[in-house]
């Protein structure tokens, strides 16, 4: 494992969208604030505003901006304006040794998450998963993404909150999971099995999030997980933020909890739900590669170690 | 024939009492799954009712076709429990698609067993086209041969997609694999992911939006599947456009054909879109495993796919009737 190092003040952070272009032109002079607020110096990629179907820009303008951003060593950290879709076409032609010679943070979610898993897979140096720039849309995480990015410290735990209970998590199999934290997108995670870029998942503590689909989708992928027999090799499942996914007002399906557990409980596997992780304003960061301990019945993941040198 | 339901349920009598009738019509008897009419979230029943179902009638030797009723979703939850020695030692038809190819690559794969990617059980009459194909491939001992498009039905107000869009020229040779996009992207990184080494690859799905089929198209491209395939069929793809999924639209989309001009334009395969296949009311029967041939063209008439070998025997290997 490659930690890069910590931010500091006026550190450069470059800007990229190498999935889909940002909703509006505002998103963009946003993220610069932000960034600029965090008290870093915002680098914005030549063609974050491009445009090729549903992506920002052609492969090559958006491979040219991200490579550059991982490459450039005056560049200390690079952090995903955008979701959407894109990131995959680029995964086979990024400067892996490069980046691994100069390691640097790299953020975001979503597509992103793709990147993430990815670099990670390929260089051994920890990724963060943290809202893209276009989700910095509270205080509270304006500031634990500061913080995570300047602290050499271990990040911040996360810690199941329910709106009314002190003390709840929901935990059909309570029980601890230690090791490497994977946290993915579950539609990521899954796009990447079978591909050189695929995580290795034996003996991790697997973090899941999704955004806006159904039951019966996040299920087809969690089977693609159970039946490639890597969930036996996972030591903890703590499934995250599922944002807008239901079942879409099919009143007879069962929900994601009950779909996932009908496997889960059975293997005996510590799994918990509604862990403060996925790609809203209210997530908490989760450095991709350090160890860490799920506690699946408090609904806590705490890390061993610090993300960053 | 035995009717099972692997992945989702019909709750329509009328409409199993129709396909019965079919069956009839056609001569053939049949045997209904004892757990045909349960259900669990999507799915008929439970992975364990469903499991109970498909051994029972694979096992039954009275059973000469599994024809599963409909797709919908649940089938590959079933893959690690599935008996792969008893389909072995009771070779039998199944065809189906959609959700049913999470059955037909694995069983096909790990058993050798050639599998149909055609009509399930309450599709096959839908109309001329599908049901001569059906035929073809699953009531006779001759090769299915070069495959046509359905005929003109001389609507002058219709509207005319061309049927074939070459989208790579070129002249390929191999065993048939393929099915819903959907299912073979789940199937990948686990012991059922399609191997594509030397073989005619046929690709379809429904209602999805043109970016997730380029995820899916992605995925299986760096997985290298597509360096090792000697041609590639993507099916008509209905609804496969901007805001086709009524859930995943993502601003800015742009179109199938361009994206999969974008994706497989410099392969130096053939590589053609538009066939009848899958989720399309004119639907081929395909043959998972036998030899065919693809050769495209630009010109008008340049697509001639071949399936060259029957895919049927008279009698099943070791039967001694």
């Amino acid at each position: 494992m490659i930690k890069p190092r910590a931010l500091k003040s006026k550190d450069r952070v470059a800007i990229v969208a190498p999935s889909s272009r940002p909703a509006k032109p505002s998103v963009l002079a946003r993220a610069r604030r932000i960034v600029h607020d965090m008290g870093f110096e915002p680098v914005v990629g030549k063609n974050v505003l491009s445009t090729r179907g549903y992506m920002a820009g052609s492969d090559e303008q958006r491979l040219s901006d991200f490579a550059q951003a991982l490459s450039d060593p005056s560049i200390h950290a690079v952090w995903a304006l955008t979701g959407g879709f894109g990131a995959m076409h680029l995964l086979d032609k990024l400067p892996y040794e490069t980046f691994k010679a100069n390691p640097k943070i790299v953020l975001g979610c979503d597509d992103f998450s793709h990147v993430l898993l990815a670099l990670h897979q390929k260089t051994g140096v920890v990724t963060l998963n943290a809202p893209n720039l276009d989700r910095i849309e509270t205080r509270d995480i304006f500031e634990r993404v500061k913080k995570a990015l300047t602290t050499t410290d271990h990040l911040h735990e996360l810690v199941h909150r329910d709106n009314f209970l002190d003390d709840f998590a929901y935990a059909p199999v309570e029980g601890f999971g230690k090791g490497k934290i994977i946290a993915a997108n579950l539609t990521a995670l899954v796009s990447l099995f079978g591909t050189p870029f695929e995580p290795d998942l034996e003996g991790s503590v697997l973090l899941l999030e999704d955004r806006s689909e159904r039951n019966d989708i996040l299920d087809r992928w969690l089977t693609t997980l159970y039946i490639s027999g890597k969930l036996s090799h996972v030591t903890a499942v703590g499934f995250g933020q599922f944002e807008n996914c239901d079942s879409r007002g099919a009143f007879n399906m069962l929900s994601f909890e009950e779909l996932a557990a009908d496997r889960l409980c059975p293997m005996k596997l510590p799994c918990c739900f509604d862990l403060p992780f996925g790609q809203s304003p209210s997530t908490f960061v989760v450095p991709i590669g350090v160890t860490g301990v799920l506690d699946t019945a408090k609904g806590k993941l705490t890390f061993n170690e610090s993300a960053w040198g | 024939m035995a009717i099972i339901t692997p992945s989702s349920p019909s709750f329509e009598p009328g409409t199993l009492k129709y396909s019965l009738d079919w069956l009839r019509k056609l001569g053939l008897k049949y045997k209904l799954g004892r757990h045909t009419f349960e259900s669990y979230s999507s799915y008929a029943g439970s992975d364990a009712a469903r499991l109970e179902d498909f051994h029972t009638l694979w096992a039954d030797p009275d059973v000469t076709a599994v024809l599963p009723l409909r797709g919908g979703a649940g089938a590959p939850r079933l893959l690690p429990k599935i008996d792969f020695d008893l389909i072995a030692k009771h070779p039998k038809i199944l065809c189906g698609f959609s959700d049913i190819t999470g059955l037909l690559i694995p069983i096909h794969q790990l058993t050798g067993l050639v599998t149909f990617h055609g009509p399930t059980l309450g599709l096959m009459y839908e109309n001329a086209y599908t049901h001569s194909y059906y035929l073809k491939a699953l009531m006779s001992t001759s090769p299915i041969g070069l495959v046509g498009d359905p005929a003109d039905d001389g609507d002058a107000w219709g509207f005319d997609y061309p049927p074939r869009i070459v989208i790579c020229e070129g002249k390929g040779r191999g065993r048939l694999t393929g099915g819903c996009l959907t299912l073979i992207r789940g199937l990948m990184g686990t012991p059922y992911e399609i191997d594509c080494r030397d073989k005619i690859v046929f690709l379809e799905d429904v209602d999805e939006e043109p970016h997730t089929i380029d995820r899916m198209i992605s995925q299986l491209l760096l997985a290298g599947k597509f360096d090792q395939a000697q041609g590639i069929i993507i099916g008509d793809c209905n609804g496969c456009r901007p805001g086709g999924s009524k859930r995943n639209v993502l601003p800015l989309n742009y179109s199938l054909e361009t994206m999969l001009r974008d994706r497989l334009g410099h392969l130096n395969i053939p590589v053609v879109f538009g066939l009848k296949i899958g989720h399309t009311i004119d639907k081929l029967t395909l043959p998972l495993g036998v030899m065919a041939s693809l050769e495209t063209s630009a010109t008008a008439t340049g697509v001639k796919f071949k399936i060259e070998e029957a895919a049927c025997v008279d009698k099943a290997p070791g039967s001694k009737k």
